[in-house]
């Protein structure tokens, strides 16, 4: 497996570190692919035509996770993608942990191209703070050093082996996706100011400014050390974006002064009134005529029972405890209740930009959406992105 | 002693999906061990590979090599050693231990 980063903030690695990445990443595959194929059949072969032939019919995703908790397949997949998840942030942690202070120097070098603001006086809400979250020790937040980007190091490789090359050589497909969607679908929208909420090391952040050349990029966190080793990414690929410590649900913008606000796996992490408080403060920064446009998991409203079973999986078990609310919510009525019309509401499901080429993305985004087993999960047999927003008339 | 600084284990419990204690544990054992194994042997690959470039075929000799009794007597005793070290809570307890019922229950 080859990974690039083509940045100066990658870490080193010995022959012994790709070789447990390498393992890690071929486990996680293993358990996302095989196992969970394991689990699907037992399902479909046995515990669903059981049911269904005992007049109980599995018609919920909560039925379906109560009755298959108790079967051996499920056991099994959860224990080791639980034990491969705790894996991939303790294969990461050895190269990051030896390089720690090399890291802080080069984050620590003057800026030429973006800035870093942080407010060190800024409150961390408890979603952040409470729970490790994705089982990653330290969440996004901790620190190990002065002017630390520990967190954010670990992050970014963490999502080396987490992802085994899914979201794109620089991690960067999410944003690549949405934002070209954009340019491809709307030829005559030209952003001169867009805003990537919870943007943690930049990675989706950064293909706004490519795809958008003349437009100003700002990006906002709440976490410090994710932001250091963002601005330090960003300034070693050469791309301009301003880094800004911030909380979503009270941005310290004016009103009407972006014409994108963009998040990407952002909202299933917030509690339901902090996604809605977010909400309204995106409606609020939007200028007339801009967009507000996500990616998301897809909502369980527009997915089969089953799918919703398997998706929400992590939310009872990979310390993601909002997402299970967040997808049975109504998309269409957030954005209503945050000030948007509900004519203005946009989704979309998009194949993977960086992976498909402009070709085959342009034909994809002319046709229907889809909603399968490749909608928002992470598939070498093609994971198709889910977005939803709404435009600000 | 260990200088990591960045912690290793998450705070809060982990989650139990076998019923009986430990068997969670014992699985994130066992795949942490077969990870090692994974980078052991490819660390091999990598010594044939090398070898191989400088015009050693170490691969070859391996297989061509022939045992000595002392390698066959060395191997036999560290594959021993190896089980006895993975599979040391399975057996029988230790002799020689002494009852200390009539102590535990004596008064002073």
């Amino acid at each position: 497996m080859s990974l690039s980063h083509d940045h100066d903030m990658a870490v080193s690695l010995n022959q012994q570190d790709r070789s447990r990445r390498a393992f890690v990443s071929t486990l996680r595959s293993h358990v996302l692919q095989r196992m969970s194929g394991d689990l699907r059949q037992h399902y479909e072969h046995a515990v669903e035509p059981e049911h269904a032939k005992s007049g109980t019919p599995l018609e919920t995703p909560e039925a379906i996770h109560e009755a298959l908790k108790g079967e051996f397949p499920f056991k099994a997949y959860s224990s080791v993608r639980t034990a491969a998840q705790e894996m991939v942030f303790d294969v990461v942690s050895d190269a990051v942990d030896r390089q720690l202070e090399v890291l802080n120097e080069k984050a620590a070098k003057p800026a030429k191209h973006g800035t870093l603001t942080l407010d060190p006086a800024l409150p961390l809400p408890k979603s952040v703070t409470g729970i490790d979250v994705h089982l990653s020790p330290g969440s996004y937040h901790a620190e190990h050093a002065q002017d630390d980007v520990t967190a954010g190091a670990v992050y970014d490789n963490s999502i080396d082996v987490f992802a085994f090359g899914q979201f794109g050589k620089q991690h960067n497909d999410i944003g690549a996706t949405l934002s070209n969607y954009l340019r491809l679908k709307y030829p005559d929208f030209a952003p001169a100011a867009i805003l990537d909420c919870g943007c943690t090391i930049g990675h989706n952040t950064l293909p706004w400014a490519e795809t958008y050349p003349a437009a100003e990029v700002t990006a906002i966190d709440v976490a410090a050390p994710v932001l250091r080793y963002a601005h330090a990414r960003a300034e070693s690929m050469g791309i301009a974006a301003h880094f800004k410590q911030m909380d979503a649900t009270a941005l310290a913008f004016d009103d009407g002064q972006f014409d994108v606000v963009f998040s990407s796996m952002f909202m299933h992490e917030l509690p339901l009134k902090h996604i809605q408080q977010y909400l309204r403060e995106a409606f609020r920064v939007l200028k007339p005529g801009g967009i507000l446009w996500q990616m998301e998991l897809p909502p369980m409203n527009a997915m089969p029972n089953y799918e919703n079973f398997y998706m929400n999986w992590d939310t009872f078990y990979n310390n993601e405890p909002y997402y299970g609310t967040f997808r049975k919510q109504n998309y269409q009525q957030l954005l209503v209740d945050a000030g948007f019309s509900a004519d203005d509401f946009v989704e979309a499901t998009m194949p993977r930009y960086t992976f498909v080429g402009e070709a085959a993305f342009r034909e994809a985004i002319q046709g229907g959406n889809t909603f399968d087993t490749l909608t928002g999960r992470m598939d070498p047999k093609g994971t198709r992105w889910y977005g939803f927003g709404a435009w600000k008339r | 002693m260990s200088t990591r600084r960045i912690p290793r284990k998450r705070r809060g419990q982990r989650h139990q999906f076998f019923e009986a204690d430990g068997v969670d544990e014992v699985l994130s054992c066992v795949l942490r061990l077969t990870s090692e194994v994974s980078a052991l042997s490819e660390r091999l690959y990598f010594a044939e590979r090398v070898l191989e470039a400088r015009g050693m075929d170490m691969a070859g000799e391996i297989e061509g090599y022939r045992m000595s009794e002392a390698d066959e007597a060395a191997l036999s005793a560290e594959r021993q050693r190896l089980i006895e070290t993975v599979l040391a809570q399975l057996g029988a307890s230790g002799s020689g231990a002494e009852s200390i019922e009539d102590d535990v229950n004596s008064e002073s």
